[in-house]
């Protein structure tokens, strides 16, 4: 399965990109968990990045525990600064 | 009237929201605008630039709106957030609060600002006088364990 994961603030920096497509094999669902595990398997520079990185789909957060399917979309928000 | 952006790229016009939120009941009107100031943590700031998840930013702040309204004697709440590379001084973000009496207003708007520092998905990139940037360090939004 396939999940699309859109990166934000220094998260982008350390990735290089702002979304990728991320590819879970042999499976047909994954918990935003195991695709954040994934995640950092695919890209190294993430390991330790992930600390207090919130989740969202469309313009909800999410838990670790939601369950993704193919094609699925997700978001990755590290600690905010606005104002 | 349709009502003013809550992110936009271009830059706050107060006066438009001060137009959207007249209201003759309100004998209190409070606004709060953050501005970008030239220093931070010893460094010399040029230029920031706001990035926001922009659909979860929009319901933050249309919730955080209805919170002010529901919590305190307040009949107008606006809150906007520009994102974007800003330019020193300019506005980062403004928040207007109408209400009948001076105490509500100035609690209302107080309240939105320091919610929104916790819960707005917005991220800074600081632009120095030495050519660097770095984004700041935040508040996590939600603290789960990260694998």
């Amino acid at each position: 399965m396939q999940v699309q994961v859109e990166l934000y603030g220094g998260l982008r920096e350390r990735v290089g990109t702002n979304e990728l497509v991320l590819t879970l094999e042999e499976v047909e669902s994954a918990s935003v968990s195991e695709a954040l595990e994934a995640l950092i398997a695919a890209y190294p520079a993430l390991r330790g990045g992930l600390s207090g990185v919130a989740v969202a789909i469309g313009d909800a957060l999410v838990g670790r525990d939601v369950v993704l399917r193919d094609s699925a979309a997700i978001s990755l928000l590290p600690p905010v600064s606005g104002g | 009237m349709q009502s003013y952006p809550h992110i936009s790229e271009k830059a706050i016009e107060l006066d438009a929201l001060l137009k959207e939120t007249e209201d003759p009941r309100c004998g209190a009107l409070n606004v709060f605008v953050g501005t970008l100031r030239d220093h931070n943590e010893g460094r010399d700031v040029v230029a920031m630039t706001y990035e926001a998840h922009e659909p979860l930013a929009r319901a933050t702040l249309q919730g955080l709106e209805r919170e002010v309204l529901e919590s305190f004697a307040v009949h107008h709440c606006r809150i906007v957030h520009r994102i974007g590379r800003l330019a020193l001084g300019e506005a980062s973000v403004a928040i207007v609060v109408r209400s009948a009496h001076r105490a509500d207003a100035f609690a209302g708007a107080r309240y939105a600002i320091e919610e929104l520092k916790k819960r707005l998905p917005v991220w800074k990139q600081e632009h120095y006088a030495d050519g660097t940037s770095r984004y700041l360090d935040g508040v996590p939004l939600n603290a789960e364990p990260t694998p």
